[in-house]
């Protein structure tokens, strides 16, 4: 039984050509409003490993450099029949509109911070002013928890010179096996050349910890409903 | 983009390993998803059944070895 693989959803009416797929099958551009997915027709899905996600990132790579407003599928993203991956897509159109309209010729520019975490603040013991309860102190520390996850204090210089370039901007703290934190930019691609010089002056001044750049890219982590305001 | 800069970003890229994280960060983590189910063979492993908006991977499948490296 053949399945609709997916590769991007677009609001293109066509493809760039001889458009491929990661086996090679022809990509198919099927209509779904006013969104349009890109797909290919496979009759066995793909196991994961570096040499498919490669080929899958390859093709949307291509698809991206020839279309706009692309954005990229997670690797996995399957349906039976076209008319079931349009009505999937068509439960998500206005989320998806957004999400086309801000990746609209932009690149994904990504960042990674490793080395030594900085110390993080303490936690505040103090009552909330105004509040009541131990309650209300665990939550309003929970959500003071949850902010310092979408925070990169050790970058700050570096983050601030990049926001005039940026269109959106997402902050992931991991500190996890030496990885302090990721930076996920949506940047122009025009601007992608200015970012880069500023992410090389900007590299020695965080040392000791080491600094990796990965992009352009097509616009992965900018396909959801998430607030990416920069 | 000036020789000097070119260097500089080519030496930026210049990390295997990243690349590699990089993909698998943007492939699996990212990315639009469909909501409904599908079944992906895991390389070498038994078929998995995975919701969509729940992807698995087993990272040392994914990741080279220190010996293929």
């Amino acid at each position: 039984v053949s399945s609709l693989w997916l590769y991007a959803v677009t609001t293109a009416h066509e493809l760039p050509a001889g458009a491929a797929g990661l086996l090679g099958e022809p990509l198919q551009l099927l209509s779904c409003g006013r969104l349009a997915a890109v797909a290919g027709e496979l009759e066995a899905l793909p196991t994961i490993g570096a040499v498919t996600l490669r080929a899958h990132d390859q093709v949307v790579r291509r698809l991206s450099e020839g279309m706009a407003e692309l954005l990229p599928a997670r690797f996995g993203q399957a349906a039976a029949t076209g008319d079931e991956l349009c009505r999937l897509l068509l439960e998500r159109q206005p989320e998806l509109e957004r999400a086309l309209e801000r990746v609209s010729g932009c690149a994904q520019m990504t960042l990674r911070l490793f080395g030594e975490p900085a110390a993080p603040p303490p936690a505040d013991d103090r009552p909330p002013a105004g509040a009541a309860g131990p309650g209300t102190h665990y939550l309003l520390e929970r959500r003071r928890r949850d902010d310092q996850r979408r925070q990169l204090p050790e970058a700050e210089e570096l983050l601030a010179a990049l926001l005039p370039l940026v269109r959106a901007q997402r902050l992931e703290r991991q500190v996890n096996r030496a990885l302090v934190g990721t930076a996920y930019h949506l940047v122009p691609r025009p601007r992608v050349p200015e970012y880069l010089r500023r992410v090389a002056e900007h590299r020695v001044r965080l040392l000791p910890r080491r600094l990796a750049v990965a992009g352009p890219a097509p616009p992965y982590a900018f396909a959801g409903e998430e607030d990416h305001g920069g | 983009v000036s020789t000097l800069e070119g260097q500089a970003a080519a030496e930026l890229f210049a990390a295997p390993d990243h690349s590699l994280l990089d993909l698998i960060d943007n492939l699996l983590n990212q990315g639009v998803v469909l909501t409904g189910d599908v079944v992906l063979g895991l390389a070498d492993v038994d078929l998995v059944y995975l919701r969509l908006s729940l992807v698995l991977c087993a990272a040392d499948r994914v990741l080279p070895t220190p010996e293929s490296r």
